[in-house]
């Protein structure tokens, strides 16, 4: 295809690759320091570290590659919208920014393996600690320290531990398409979890944070530098959330190959999908109240301060509004794949295949209304109680659906119990014990006694590691074959199934027992006569990680000592999947019909707008929230309020003209692909808005510290200012090249994308208008 | 949409029929032996323990149906054959499908039922039922009404890094170390923290709430035997969280109670100077970080 417009035929020639990203990063991180120190309130140093850790990614992406393409677009050099896939086999591709979906899955299950042997070390050394009853082996800040950094490390790995690795690998090939929709997404979301691993990990050097994976406010006000981790870490696992959602959704919808209709679709495909609605949608709001969370900690705004119009409550609210949903992300997947390969080794076909994705579709929409279920202790809405109580026990019917169809799939089955297989039932067993301990911590009346204690540690290790991380061990075994060519060892597969079978069991069960007999979570002291269960779970847990390491060297095993390469379909599996050559080749498949259409862009896609009103939700929603809770005098004291009626008024008008204008052009550019005036007219409305933005911003005429309004004030109009500059930035693109970027069959499809973007802004910006001006 | 039995599925449905039916009345009889937690300390923690063995009644058959099942089919439905052979191609059973659905959820309601109605009877309503809200509303503390708060003991419970203290709002607010509460008489609980979120955990009175700063988290309980009880933070509160226990709680007669409380306010009336007075919560000052 001939690009008409190339300008030029220069090429990037700076040496992009791991390495670049890694020099990039650190230089990033001191100068992100400094700027910090330089403009930070306090001399505590929160600033410079959350601006270096920022830095330090930006710097490693940038090294890496990711600057390449849109820079490329900018300076109207030549660009391939998605390499043509070469045949490539040197294991350097596994190190640089590959768009190949099979290297980012390999990428993905290789990081994820490492991050898994760190949290695991941890684990075994909480349980170290809890050998004896009192504080001997580990002083208190050193076991906080752990439970922080093992809690939040095993949240990262679980949020991919399927989507990625599997996600990434599998969708394209079991629906039968070439690539997935969005590789540059793709490969964003890999990218941003190592440096999320690593700024977790960096923790360490400032004594770890003291809050556990949930964060509460004020104690993570109150906590050091390491909070900082915890912050900008989850914010990277957050884009990861959304640029994976985002592009599995793309995907799975765009992509399949004709004949894959809806009905046909895999059920660890469907699992993907609901996996990917609640990511997409949940990760916003998060990534709001870590916003939150740090300009408490860096710019004095007061979210969380209950003494000055803010409330801890806030915090609790939008978390476990993106908690349950999280935690839905990890065992969506799980569904899907239990219910993918239960058929295959029943050789039976799905009994009620409907009916499965009916069940996973109702657990994804009930998923939204059950967060409170995490604060019926808290004082939040006791009216409340009892709905929530309703709508979390109404999620064991969906759930309950999962069970009857893999039963109903394996009656009067020819089942071959293979490890996949066993590792499928094992999951049953394990998921059972997590579903109905749920049912007892979300019937109020128990969970008095069950909330915080060692019942709902047991409760979410049984569903997470029993339910999800016992998937993804049948996903090993069962397509790894195919990813890298080697069958892992069935003999040493069955010892580790059943060894990690009953070494998991025998750690966790004793948790139940602990709770209800009054031990509470995160203690590193307990009461004495509850030293033998704790010494029994320890020693059970040794095994258990012994177990893993038994699979770790299944899995050295398979790769170097194992001659040849699998047979291309193992199992004699019917899908997709297993129809392709061992190794993959780099298409995927020899005959596809080629998907035609599609957005090829980088960064602006549709769904763009959908995460977006989730992320400015969760800002109205905190608007309403700290100014239903506080006073008149402690949400806005006196003489606090916005710049002026007219001030703001002018700034959404130009908004509005600058969407306007813009709107109009690229619905032309559907017709006759004529650029016209619009665009630099466009642009000079944003340039005016984001100045007159910033001006009023820079000129508040009250403090941030001043009440909840002022908080509110500064992070909604802040976020919206910051994506009103991005928006901007890519107008000025269009301008200087004097035409919309990309090539001319994607032209119109991403300028009318844009379009549709600012005026979702200028929405928002009516909305911001309405909140913080007229009803204040 | 009939129920159809296929000849072959009889022989398999009823043997796990009747397997079920015996497992499920032996297992549910087993686990109403079980003496649940938290006792029956107070009303409070009598009705919970109920609901904790009802729900482990419930459970039983169910975890009992599904593991016999899998089990089942691991020992009947396993391939006997060394080559590969597929499964009769059964695509799903409506009516099957829809009884499944229709018992689990109407499990779900009368589970749901049950919680509700125990959180709403005179003795759980009062523990849980009363709305803690912040007290920036002005004022509300949430309580029960004039009426009902003579009859009901007021104690606050302070929490802070890393204890709890008490103060008995009908005894010129006076702060304690130990919680003491009379036996046999209602005890509105208000919990409320000074800095950051803990969680108010008395295990044998079966109550847990959490304490926010500035909020006044209002919670219920009956003592009905005397015997002491702990106390510990069931909210990750920072360093010393494992360490903020006490074993000394204690539920005595009124007559202890009312001397033990003239000691307290005879040994703290110095530092009772000291303390602010009684109110629904308290900020610390400076109450700006960094100011
Ligand atoms: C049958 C479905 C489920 C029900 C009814 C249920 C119910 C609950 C309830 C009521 C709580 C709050 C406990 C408390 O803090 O007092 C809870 C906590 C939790 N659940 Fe579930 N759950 C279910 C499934 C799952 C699944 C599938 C996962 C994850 C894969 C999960 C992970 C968690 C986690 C991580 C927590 C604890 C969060 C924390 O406090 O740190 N649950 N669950
Ligand atoms: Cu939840
Ligand atoms: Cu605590």
């Amino acid at each position: 295809m001939v690009v008409p417009n190339a300008l030029s035929d220069r090429n990037l020639s700076f040496p992009t690759g791991l390495i670049t990203g890694i020099v990039l990063a650190i230089p990033g991180y001191f100068i992100g320091v400094w700027t910090g120190n330089l403009f930070g309130l306090f001399d505590d140093q929160n600033t410079g570290v959350i601006l270096g850790y920022a830095f330090a990614v930006i710097g490693f992406l940038v090294g890496l590659g990711f600057l390449n393409y849109p820079l490329a677009r900018l300076l109207g050099w030549p660009v391939t919208a998605v390499p043509q896939t070469v045949e490539e086999r040197t294991w350097g591709r596994y190190f640089s920014l590959s768009l190949d979906h099979k290297v980012i899955g390999m990428q993905y299950l290789v990081t994820i393996l490492i991050m898994l042997l760190f949290g695991a070390i941890g684990a075994m050394l909480i349980r170290t600690s809890l050998l004896v009853p009192d504080a001997s082996i580990t002083p208190p800040g050193q076991y906080i320290m752990l439970i922080g950094l093992h809690s939040v490390m095993m949240i990262f790995i679980t949020s991919a531990v399927i989507l990625g690795p599997f996600g990434n690998y599998l969708v394209p090939l079991m629906i039968g398409a070439r690539r997935m929709a969005f590789p540059r997404l793709e490969a964003l979301s890999f990218w941003v979890v190592p440096p999320a691993a690593v700024i977790l990990a960096a923790a360490v050097f400032w004594g770890g944070f003291p809050t556990g994976w949930t964060g509460y406010p004020p104690l993570s006000e109150q906590a050091g530098q390491g909070m900082d981790s915890y912050i900008v870490g989850f914010v990277l696992i957050a884009i990861a959330l959304v640029t994976s959602g985002i592009n599995m959704l793309a995907t799975i919808i765009a992509m399949r190959a004709p004949g894959m209709t809806w009905t046909r679709l895999p059920m660890f495909v469907w699992g993907i999908f609901a996996t990917a609605i609640l990511g997409l949608l949940a990760a916003p709001v998060l990534a709001t109240a870590l916003v939150q969370l740090a300009m408490d900690r860096t710019t004095n705004t007061t979210f969380f301060v209950a003494a000055n119009g803010g409330s801890n409550y806030l915090w609790e609210n939008l978390f476990w509004f993106f908690g349950h949903p999280e935690v839905y992300i990890f065992i969506l997947p799980a569904f899907g794949i239990i219910m993918e390969l239960v058929p295959h080794f029943a050789r039976k076909p799905l009994w009620g295949y409907r009916t499965g994705v009916v069940g996973l579709f109702g657990v994804t929409l009930l998923s939204w209304f059950v967060w409170q279920h995490h604060l019926f202790m808290s004082g939040i809405a006791p009216v409340l109680r009892p709905f929530y109580m309703l709508s979390t026990e109404l999620i064991s019917i969906p759930t309950g659906i999962i069970f009857l169809v893999t039963l109903g799939t394996m009656w009067r089955a020819r089942i071959w119990f293979s490890v996949p297989m066993l590792f499928c039932m094992g999951f049953l067993f394990n998921f059972l014990i997590g579903g109905i301990s749920g049912v007892y911590l979300s019937d109020v009346p128990t969970d008095v006694t069950l909330h915080g204690s060692y019942f709902s540690m047991a409760h979410f290790h049984y569903t997470i590691v029993g339910g999800e991380i016992f998937a993804m061990m049948a996903a090993c075994y069962y397509w790894l074959p195919k990813m890298t060519g080697k069958m892992l060892s069935p003999l040493i597969g069955r010892i580790h199934f059943w060894w990690m079978f009953i070494a998991f069991n025998s750690t966790f069960f004793p948790l139940f027992l602990l709770g209800i007999l009054d031990m509470p979570r995160r203690v590193s002291v307990y009461a004495a006569n509850l030293q033998f269960l704790n010494d029994w779970v320890t020693v059970s847990a040794y095994l258990l990680f012994g177990s893993m390491l038994l699979f770790a060297g299944n899995l050295v095993y398979s790769l170097f000592f194992v001659p040849g390469i699998a047979v291309a379909n193992p199992w004699h599996a019917r899908s997709l999947e297993w129809q392709v050559p061992t190794p993959v080749p780099a298409g995927n498949f020899d005959r596809v019909p080629l998907i035609v259409g599609g957005p090829y862009d980088y960064g602006l896609p549709n769904a763009k707008p959908a995460a977006d009103t989730f992320f400015f939700a969760a800002w109205w929603f905190s608007f309403f929230y700290l100014r239903a809770l506080n006073n008149d005098q402690a949400w806005r004291p006196q003489g606090v309020g916005p710049p002026s009626l007219g001030f703001g008024l002018v700034v959404l008008a130009l908004v509005v003209l600058m969407a306007g204008t813009y709107w109009v052009m690229s619905r032309a550019l559907y017709g006759s692909f004529s650029f016209s005036l619009l665009a630099p007219v466009s642009l000079v409305f944003g340039i005016a808005a984001c100045l007159f933005q910033g001006f009023g911003m820079w000129h508040l005429g009250f403090g941030l510290t001043q009440g909840g309004y002022a908080s509110v004030f500064a992070g909604l109009t802040g976020a919206w200012l910051i994506q009103l500059l991005g928006a901007v930035a890519w107008l000025a693109t269009v301008v200087v090249q004097g035409r919309p970027s990309g090539d001319t069959v994607v032209r119109p499809h991403s300028a009318a994308t844009f379009g549709w973007i600012l005026v979702f802004l200028a929405a928002v910006g009516v909305i911001n208008y309405l909140l913080l001006y007229l009803v204040k | 949409m009939s129920l159809r039995i296929e000849p072959a599925d009889r022989p398999h449905a009823i043997r796990l029929l009747v397997m079920w039916v015996i497992l499920s009345i032996i297992g549910i009889i087993a686990v109403l032996q079980i003496h649940y937690p938290p006792y029956d300390q107070t009303i409070q923690g009598e009705d919970q323990s109920k609901t904790l063995a009802l729900l482990t009644a419930m459970a039983t058959p169910v975890f009992i149906g599904v593991v016999m099942m899998v089990i089942y089919s691991a020992i009947y439905f396993r391939r006997a054959t060394a080559e590969l052979v597929d499964g009769p191609p059964m695509l799903g059973n409506t009516p099957v499908q829809v009884a499944w659905i229709g018992i689990s959820a109407i499990a779900v309601l009368f589970l749901a039922f049950v919680g509700v109605t125990t959180l709403a009877s005179d003795n759980v309503a009062k523990l849980v039922n009363a709305p803690g809200r912040s007290i920036n509303t002005g004022g509300q503390t949430g309580s029960a009404t004039a009426a009902e708060r003579g009859k009901e003991l007021q104690v606050q419970v302070v929490a802070q890094q890393w204890y709890f203290t008490y103060r008995y709002a009908d005894y010129g607010g006076v702060e304690t170390t130990h919680l003491y509460l009379p036996l046999d008489r209602p005890v509105e609980l208000h919990v409320t923290s000074l800095d950051i979120i803990h969680s108010f955990w008395a295990y044998e009175l079966g109550v847990k709430a959490d304490a926010n700063p500035g909020v006044d988290n209002v919670f219920h309980v009956t003592p009905q035997k005397t015997g002491s009880f702990t106390v510990r933070c069931a909210e990750l509160c920072g360093l010393w969280h494992g360490q903020m226990s006490d074993t000394e709680g204690k539920v005595v007669s009124q007559s202890d109670f009312d001397t033990w409380i003239a000691q307290q306010q005879q040994d703290y009336a110095v530092i009772q100077k000291a303390v602010p007075s009684y109110a629904p919560f308290y900020f610390p000052e400076p109450t700006v970080k960094g100011s």
